[in-house]
C-alpha cells in the first residue's frame, strides 16, 4: 500500500475550494499533488443562497488554515452573529440560563409557566438578547462569567468566500488544471480519468466530486441520489433585502447581513428561480471518489448546515484518510457517519416545518418532538451537529411547552427559586445592555464595520 | 394545560436491598424530597445478596459526588482501595498480560491519535510497548498511587481512577445515606404481588407478615429472578450465552498476603477466568466459568488452589445467564441490577449499569399516566448501553490466539455480532476506533484491549507522516520519560491508602490485636 500521490478535485465554488484549501493544509509536506478542474458550473456547489451562515466550529477550521478574521472581513464581507432571528423568537448560539440541581434550564421555564408566570426562554439566552438588542462582544474564557456560555458564527458572502479559499489554496500550491470538465470515465465502480475540453484527460489516485447537484463523478460510479421524503422546497430566488443587523429567517426567506449590506434569498416550492432537489447520496464515498457539497446532498438554507456538513465531511475524510489500497472498510465507516450526520441535520432543518404542520417527519424526529412535548427531554442521537440548546430554542420558540418539567424542581424551595430565576434574568439583561452595539464593534482589532 | 402536580407519582417502592436497591434509594432520595415523593425499600435479611467484593469504573465518582459523599469517609467505611485499571493475564496467550488502564496512551500529535504514531514507529522496528506511554499502566506495574493533577498540561492529569470495595459495605453506606433522607426500609419477605386486573400494573407487594406495601412505581432490584419484572410481568430475556458462554461463578474471599495493588486482575483459566479484587482488609476472588465445559466441583477446586492466602469463608456459587431483559421497564416496573440483565464482571460494569439506570430513570421519571414514550425511551437507551458493553466483553474472549482448551477454541472461532466484527475490521485496517454518543467504553479502553490481545493495525493514519521520524522519536522519548519520572515520584498505593483513608475494619482489627 502506498500513500496517495495525487488528488483531483472536480468542480468549482465553495465545495471545491473548501476541500482544496483544507487538503492543501492537511497534506502539507506529504508529496501529494492537489489539482482542481473546473466544471464550468455557474451556481455554487455547496450553498443555495448567495450568503451563508456558519456555526462556531468553522472558526476552528479557519484557525487551522491560518486565516484570520481580519483577512476574512476584508475579503469575504464577513459579519458576526450570535443568533438567528426567526420572527417571534431567536435561535441563539449558546446556553439558556444555567443548570440548577443538575436540571437543564429549560425545565425552569416550563415550571415558571405552569406557575402562571410569563417566562420567555429568549430572555434567558445571552446570544438571543444580544441579537435582539443589536449588541456584540466576544465570549470570555472564564467559565464563571455570564459571558462564557455563548459563541458566535459568521455570515459569509458565498462568492467572496469561495474566492478567498481559492486564493488560499492556490497560494499553497494547489494546481488549477486548464480547461473544463467534459466527461468522466468510470471503469467498473471507480473513476479512471476525467476528460476536459482542452488538454489530455486527467487521472489521479483519488477524486473529490464538488460538481454540485449534477454530481458528475458520483453519477459516473452510479451512486443513486435519494430524494428527501419530507422537505419540499425546490426553488431559490433572490428576494428584496430587508434592513437588518442580525440574520433573519422568515417563511423560507433568509436575510443575511454581510459587511455593507443585506443579502436575501427565498426558498419556495415551484415557480421561478434556481431549481434544486433536496436529498442526499445513498453513499458519500465509493471506491476512489468522495462527494462534497451539493454532490453529497442538498438541504434548503437554515442555520449554517452547508458549511457544517462540508467541514464535518472534510474532518472525517482526514480521520479516515485512504491510501492507494482504497480499503472499503474506511469508506464504509465514512458513509455510516456521514449518513447519520446528514439525516440529523435534515431533522433540524425540518423541525420548524413539522411544528408548524407544514411537513411530516421521520420517526427519529417524531420521537424527539414527542419526548420534548411530553417531558422536556431532548433526545440526542449519535452524530448530531446541533447541540441541545438549538433544538430547545426551536421547540419552545415554535410554541411547544412541555407538559411536564423535571420533578427534581418540586424539591426546591419555590419562593427562593423564583427569586433566583428573576435574578438570573436581570444579570443577563444587564450584561447585555453593557455591551457595545454590533455596528460599532470592530469585528477584529481596527476594522470598524 | 396539564400540570406536573395533577398527575405526579407519589410513592416509589424498591423491591430488594443489596447494592442495586440501595444505589437506587440513595440516588433518588438525594434528588427528591421525601414529602414530595416517598421512597420505600423492602428487603429481607433472609435473602442473601450477591456482593462479595466489587470493582468499579471511574463513573462511580460522578455518582458519589452528586450525592455529596465524602471520598475519604466512604473509602474508610467500605475498606476501599484505588483502582487504575484491570490486569488481564493469559487472555491472548498463556504467559502474556496487559493492563486496561483508566487513562489515555500518549496524546495526539499533529492532530493524529497517539496510537497511529506508535504503530508507525513499530513498523520501523521500534520495540517499545505502548504501555511506556500510559501513566496509569506504569503506576499499576509499580503499585503506586497519587491523585490525578488538575493541571491538564501535566502528565499527572492523564489518568482517572475508580474503587475496589466491599459491596456489602457500600450498600450499608448508601443505606445510611438514604435512610437519613427519608427512605423507609421495611424488613420482610415478599410472598405476593397485587396487580390491577385490567392493566396488569403492579399495585402492591404483599409481605409474609401480611403487610401490603402499595406503590405507584416499583423498582425491581430483586436480583436474577426478577420478582416483578419477570416472575410477575414476564418481560422476557434476550440471552447472549452463545457469545459469552460463562454461566456460573464461584466466589470466595481470602486473606491478603501482599500489599494492595491499585488494580483488579482477571486471569484466563481453562474454561473461563478468575478475578482478584484487592480490598484493604482482604481479597475478593472468583472463578467465572462455563458449566458445559467444566464441572462445578472442578471449578471450585481450581479456584481454591489459586488463592494467594487462606480462604475466609466457604465459596459460594452463582448461576446466571448472560443477557438482558427484553423490557427493562414494563408497565410500572423498572428493573435495575441483576433483575435487568447480567453481564459478567470482566470489566466491572455492574455498578455502572445500575447507576446509569437510576440516572436514566430520573431523566425519564413517569407520572401517573405512564406514557409509553417514557418507557420506550428508557428501554431504548438502556438496551444500547447493554449491547455496547456486551460487544466490548466479547472482544476479550474472541481476540485470542489460545486454542489449548475447547472453551478458548470456541471463543476464538465463534461468530461474533456484526457490530463487533465491524469495529474490529476498522481497527485492524487502520487503527480506527468507532465512537458513539452512548456507550461507556471510549477510545483508550478499546485500544488497550485490541493491542493487549494482539489486534494490531495493519497500517496507521498516513497523516502521521507530517511529523518527521526524528521529531516523533524525540517526542515519544520525552513523553515516556515524563511518565517514568512521574511514577517514580509517587508514593506506593499502600502508603497512600494508609494516610488518606485507612480502612475502618483494618484499624479496628489492629486495635483488637493490640489489646
Amino acid at each position: 500500500m502506498a500513500r496517495l500521490k495525487s488528488i483531483l478535485i472536480c468542480g468549482s465554488g465553495v465545495a471545491a475550494w473548501f476541500m482544496a484549501a483544507g487538503l492543501s493544509r492537511a497534506l502539507e509536506g506529504q508529496g501529494c499533488r492537489i489539482t482542481v478542474l473546473d466544471d464550468g458550473a455557474t451556481e455554487d456547489s455547496a450553498c443555495l443562497g448567495r450568503a451563508v451562515l456558519s456555526l462556531p466550529a468553522l472558526r476552528a477550521f479557519h484557525g487551522v488554515l491560518g486565516l484570520s478574521e481580519d483577512q476574512m472581513i476584508k475579503a469575504a464581507r464577513v459579519w458576526p452573529y450570535t443568533a438567528l432571528n426567526m420572527g417571534t423568537y431567536h435561535i441563539g448560539i449558546g446556553d439558556h440560563g444555567a443548570r440548577l440541581n443538575t436540571v437543564a434550564f429549560h425545565h425552569f421555564v416550563t415550571w415558571l409557566r405552569q406557575g402562571g408566570h410569563k417566562a420567555d426562554i429568549d430572555t434567558f439566552s445571552i446570544p438571543a438578547l444580544m441579537a435582539s438588542a443589536g449588541k456584540f462582544t466576544r465570549p470570555v474564557n472564564d467559565p464563571n462569567s455570564v459571558l462564557s456560555g455563548f459563541s458566535y458564527g459568521l455570515v459569509l458572502d458565498v462568492g467572496r468566500y469561495s474566492d478567498l479559499l481559492r486564493t488560499y489554496a492556490v497560494s499553497r500550491g494547489v494546481d488549477v488544471a486548464e480547461g473544463r470538465l467534459t466527461k468522466v470515465d468510470g471503469s467498473g465502480a471507480q473513476i479512471a480519468s476525467v476528460h476536459r475540453d482542452q488538454g489530455a484527460p486527467l487521472a489521479a489516485d483519488f477524486y473529490i466530486d464538488a460538481t454540485g447537484e449534477p454530481a458528475r463523478l458520483m453519477s459516473a460510479v452510479e451512486v443513486p441520489f435519494e430524494v428527501d421524503l419530507y422537505l419540499n422546497a425546490n426553488r431559490i430566488l433572490p428576494a428584496l433585502p430587508h434592513d437588518t443587523g442580525v440574520p433573519m429567517m422568515s417563511a423560507g426567506c433568509q436575510m443575511l447581513p454581510v459587511m455593507g449590506g443585506v443579502i436575501s434569498d427565498e426558498a419556495a416550492t415551484n415557480g421561478d428561480g434556481r431549481a434544486f432537489v433536496q436529498g442526499r447520496r445513498a453513499q458519500f464515498w465509493v471506491s476512489n471518489v468522495v462527494a462534497a457539497g451539493h454532490a453529497a446532498g442538498v438541504l434548503q438554507p437554515f442555520m449554517g448546515h452547508e458549511l457544517q456538513l462540508l467541514h464535518t465531511g472534510f474532518t472525517r475524510l482526514i480521520g479516515l484518510f485512504p491510501d492507494d489500497g482504497m480499503s472499503p472498510v474506511l469508506a464504509r465507516e465514512y458513509n455510516r457517519l456521514m449518513t447519520q450526520t446528514f439525516d440529523r441535520v435534515r431533522d433540524f432543518v425540518l423541525l420548524p416545518q413539522v411544528l408548524r404542520g407544514q411537513a411530516e417527519g421521520p420517526p427519529e424526529l417524531a420521537r424527539k418532538i414527542s419526548q420534548f412535548k411530553s417531558r422536556g427531554r431532548v433526545v440526542m442521537y449519535d452524530e448530531e451537529s446541533y447541540s441541545e440548546s438549538f433544538w430547545v430554542s426551536v421547540l419552545m420558540g415554535e410554541g411547544v411547552l412541555p407538559e411536564r418539567y423535571d420533578r427534581i424542581i418540586d424539591s426546591m424551595e419555590p419562593e427562593r427559586l423564583t427569586q433566583q430565576l428573576i435574578k438570573m434574568r436581570d444579570i443577563m439583561a444587564r450584561a447585555v445592555s453593557a455591551m457595545p452595539p454590533l455596528k460599532a464593534v470592530p469585528v477584529t482589532s481596527g476594522v470598524p464595520a | 394545560m396539564s400540570k406536573n402536580s395533577d398527575e405526579k407519582i407519589k410513592r416509589i417502592v424498591i423491591v430488594g436491598g443489596g447494592t442495586a436497591g440501595w444505589i437506587a434509594a440513595a440516588g433518588l432520595s438525594s434528588l427528591y424530597k421525601s414529602d414530595d415523593l416517598s421512597i420505600r425499600l423492602v428487603e429481607s435479611e433472609a435473602i442473601g445478596t450477591v456482593g462479595v467484593g466489587e470493582a468499579t469504573v471511574p463513573h462511580i465518582r460522578h455518582f458519589n459526588v452528586k450525592l455529596g459523599i465524602d471520598e475519604r469517609d466512604f473509602m474508610q467505611k467500605t475498606s476501599a482501595t484505588f483502582k487504575l485499571g484491570i490486569e488481564f493475564c493469559d487472555w491472548n496467550r498463556k504467559g502474556q498480560s496487559y493492563v486496561h488502564p483508566f487513562g489515555a496512551y500518549g496524546e495526539p500529535v499533529g492532530g493524529v491519535g497517539f496510537h497511529h504514531h506508535w504503530v508507525r514507529m513499530r513498523k520501523r522496528g521500534d520495540t517499545r510497548s505502548i504501555d511506556d506511554f500510559s501513566l496509569p499502566v506504569k503506576m499499576s506495574h509499580m503499585a503506586r498511587f497519587m491523585m490525578p493533577s488538575s493541571d491538564m498540561r501535566a502528565v499527572e492529569s492523564t489518568f482517572s481512577y475508580a474503587y475496589q470495595f466491599d459491596a456489602g459495605l457500600y450498600a450499608a453506606y448508601l443505606r445510611a445515606y438514604a435512610e437519613a433522607r427519608g427512605v423507609v426500609r421495611t424488613e420482610g419477605r415478599i410472598t405476593g404481588v397485587n396487580q390491577n386486573a385490567e392493566t396488569g400494573f403492579v399495585e402492591a407487594v404483599v409481605l409474609e407478615s401480611g403487610e401490603v406495601v402499595e406503590g405507584d412505581l416499583f423498582i425491581d432490584a430483586s436480583g436474577f429472578r426478577g420478582l416483578l419484572i419477570e416472575q410477575t410481568l414476564k418481560s422476557g430475556y434476550e440471552a447472549w450465552g452463545h457469545w459469552l458462554p460463562c454461566d456460573r461463578a464461584w466466589a470466595v474471599p481470602c486473606e491478603a498476603t501482599a500489599a494492595n495493588t491499585p488494580y483488579t486482575r482477571a486471569t484466563a483459566r481453562d474454561a473461563g477466568w478468575q478475578w482478584r479484587i484487592p480490598l484493604q482488609h482482604r481479597v475478593g476472588n472468583g472463578y467465572v466459568f462455563s458449566s458445559g465445559l467444566l464441572s462445578e466441583d472442578a471449578a471450585r477446586t481450581t479456584l481454591m488452589a489459586n488463592l494467594e492466602g487462606p480462604a475466609q469463608a466457604e465459596p459460594k456459587m452463582l448461576s446466571f445467564t448472560t443477557g438482558v431483559r427484553k423490557q427493562q421497564w414494563n408497565k410500572n416496573v423498572v428493573a435495575i441490577g441483576l433483575a435487568s440483565g447480567f453481564l459478567e464482571p470482566l470489566e466491572s460494569t455492574s455498578i455502572h449499569l445500575i447507576q446509569l439506570a437510576v440516572t436514566n430513570l430520573v431523566e425519564m421519571l413517569p407520572d401517573m399516566r405512564f406514557c409509553d414514550d417514557d418507557r420506550d425511551e428508557f428501554n431504548r437507551v438502556m438496551h444500547l448501553e447493554y449491547e455496547r458493553v456486551r460487544d466490548f466483553l466479547i472482544l476479550h474472549y474472541h481476540a485470542t490466539e489460545r486454542d489449548d482448551t475447547p472453551f478458548w477454541d470456541y471463543c476464538r472461532t465463534m461468530t461474533i455480532p456484526d457490530s463487533l466484527a465491524y469495529k474490529m475490521a476498522l481497527f485492524r485496517e487502520r487503527g480506527v476506533i468507532v465512537n458513539y454518543k452512548d456507550g461507556f467504553f471510549l477510545e483508550p479502553s478499546w485500544l488497550a484491549v485490541y493491542i493487549g490481545q494482539g489486534v494490531i493495525p495493519r497500517d496507521y493514519d498516513p497523516l502521521s507522516e507530517r511529523i518527521s521520524d526524528q521529531a516523533l522519536a524525540r517526542y515519544m522519548a520525552d513523553y515516556a520519560g515524563k511518565v517514568s519520572s512521574a511514577v517514580q515520584a509517587m508514593p506506593s498505593h499502600a502508603a497512600f491508602l494508609e494516610q488518606y483513608c485507612p480502612s475502618a475494619i483494618v484499624s479496628r482489627r489492629a486495635t483488637v490485636g493490640a489489646v
